[in-house]
């Protein structure tokens, strides 16, 4: 079974399949009647007052770009993490750890600044 | 006259209807004749499948190919004749019906119940007791019920992308059963006796990782789409805390992964083989980071900022309805089950027993009893989630902000050094 990747591409579809055969279902069951109030934007039983597409804080951007940097540090940290072992039996194995640590310095280096420019601070 | 006539209107009838019963009957039993004559010949095949050890590809192999494929094809049918081809897909197939239908979606349902129990005798109440015995036919009713509800998409929602949003968070969720070893499996001379994992991937946790974070953009999309304020914000807050939290998981996922030296998860669970070798000695940082993260991923208490019901009415989900919004809840808690799941594998032995081997009983882990004690650890898992939900209070979304950047993602990073550390130093 190893190196069998049919099966992910088997699930991937009938997982789509599960939930589209579930709404079929659904819709084969359950009532219709639209109507205009109902169909209306929920806030809390007020006339709705514009949509909600608008410009928005830049917190969640500036967040979302730590997250890319800090994800792809962790994509870097997964092989070396399966690899160690193997370094470590060919005698490489502080030199490994050493690398490592000197990649995440300057990451951490990129953190701290981070830290003082107040990215992580939520207002 | 007119009243005798109807009757005997209704005397033809039903004769025509003892007629037409007969020859449904007929035919039925003919065709049940028929495909038990057929079967009947399945008997010597799904003995030798027994002998050889009941795995879903051997089923595969010994029904479809060996039996289905040696019938006579017609020439015109020759194309669809079981061939040896066929053994991974439908084998993958079958795997994924067995998973969802028999281990996903009662799980869910009946997690849902064991909630509502455990934390109403937590808070000195009962439960659900009406529908049922104990109630305990509760939550198959509110999914009868949630799927013959009415499904609203708001006017002035993105239609389109409102539909995807459910698919795009359950799908990643049902995908992620595929690597989970519910068992060992067992393999000679390259062919599997018998398995208890959907598909043995070789890079089982980082597929997992992977698909985990598909969900995010589910949730963006169905926040955005809705064109509902609270929605928008809801939506934005749990993608926040969803990417903030999934350093800190994969973090405290990688000293397991740099101590066996594998990305299997039954590498991992086979390598935890005796007490002293589970994995949360060496990486029980590494343990306390996934809770704490796993607990950020699920918005579950106290990280349950993304529902909010008192300031965001909902969060992200507030203009779903119906089946629509049935999926999302669907997800929520498989996620729960599939990181509980997950800390087990990689921390608490997996299917391991914690007894020696020479307990009998309590110490064997092989075949059925390894899915036992999967099923123990991992649900314990999910009643200490429940047991957290009634007891701790809800963060602000400053100081989970700053928990997940200032203090989990340095300490992660500081713990896959110190356990690499160990690691070498310990040879």
């Amino acid at each position: 079974m190893h190196g069998s990747y049919v099966s992910v591409g088997v699930f991937f579809l009938l997982g789509i399949a599960f939930v589209a055969g579930t709404f079929a279902a659904s819709w084969l069951l359950r009532p219709h009647h639209p109507h205009r109030e109902k169909l209306a934007t929920y806030e809390c039983g007020e006339k709705p007052r514009g949509g909600a597409w608008v410009q928005f804080r830049i917190v969640f951007y500036c967040l979302a770009l730590s997250f890319v940097v800090f994800d792809v540090e962790v994509v870097y940290l997964i092989p070396w993490a399966v690899g160690l072992r193997e370094m470590d039996a060919a005698g490489g194995g502080w030199y490994a750890i050493g690398a490592m640590a000197l990649f995440l310095f300057i990451l951490l280096l990129g953190w701290l600044w981070e830290l003082k420019r107040k990215a992580y601070d939520w207002e | 006259m007119a009243k005798g006539g109807t009757q005997t209107a209704r005397a033809e009838r039903d004769w025509t209807l003892v007629v037409v019963w007969i020859g449904i009957a007929a035919v039925v039993l003919l065709v049940v004749g028929v495909v038990l004559g057929r079967l009947s010949g399945a008997v010597p095949h799904l003995q030798a499948w027994w002998q050889a050890g009941p795995s879903l590809t051997g089923l595969v192999e010994h029904l479809l190919v060996n039996w289905v494929g040696a019938w006579n094809w017609p020439a015109s049918l020759a194309w669809l004749r079981p061939h040896a081809g066929w053994v991974a897909p439908v084998t993958a197939v079958l795997a994924w019906v067995v998973l969802i239908f028999l281990f996903m979606l009662p799980m869910v349902t009946y997690q849902i119940y064991a909630l509502r129990k455990v934390v109403g005798f937590m808070q000195a109440r009962v439960g659900p007791t009406q529908v049922g015995p104990w109630g305990l036919l509760q939550t198959p009713a509110d999914v009868l019920k949630l799927l013959t509800k009415e499904d609203v998409i708001p006017r002035h929602a993105d239609r389109i992308v409102f539909t995807i949003a459910p698919f795009l968070v359950l799908v990643p969720a049902s995908m992620a059963y595929l690597v989970i070893p519910f068992g060992n499996q067992q393999v000679v001379d390259g062919k599997v006796v018998y398995s208890l994992i959907g598909g043995d991937l070789n890079v089982g946790l980082l597929y997992l990782s992977a698909i985990s974070s598909v969900a995010v953009i589910g949730i963006i999309a169905a926040g955005w789409a809705s064109n509902n304020k609270y929605s928008l914000l809801g939506g934005m807050r749990s993608a926040a805390q969803l990417i903030t939290y999934e350093i800190p998981l994969t973090l405290a996922v990688v000293p397991s992964i740099l101590w066996v030296g594998s990305l299997n998860l039954n590498t991992i669970a086979q390598y935890q083989d005796h007490l002293g070798n589970w994995l949360v000695w060496p990486c029980f940082p590494g343990l306390i980071l996934f809770a704490i993260s796993a607990l950020s991923e699920l918005g579950h208490v106290p990280f349950d900022l993304p529902e909010a019901e008192s300031e965001l009415v909902s969060g992200y989900n507030v203009e779903y309805s119906g089946m629509k919004f049935a999926m999302f809840f669907l997800a929520e808690f498989s996620n729960a089950f599939i990181l509980s799941a997950l800390g087990v594998t990689l921390f608490l032995g997996g299917w391991q027993s914690p007894f020696p081997e020479s307990v009998p009983l309590l110490g064997w882990d092989h075949g059925i009893f390894a899915v036992g004690w999967f099923f123990l650890k991992t649900l314990s898992c999910v009643f200490f989630l429940f047991w957290l939900r009634a007891t701790l209070p809800r963060l602000r979304i400053d100081q989970l902000m700053s928990l997940g950047w200032k203090i989990l993602i340095p300490v992660g990073l500081l713990n896959v050094l110190l356990v690499a550390v160990l690691r070498v130093v310990l040879g």
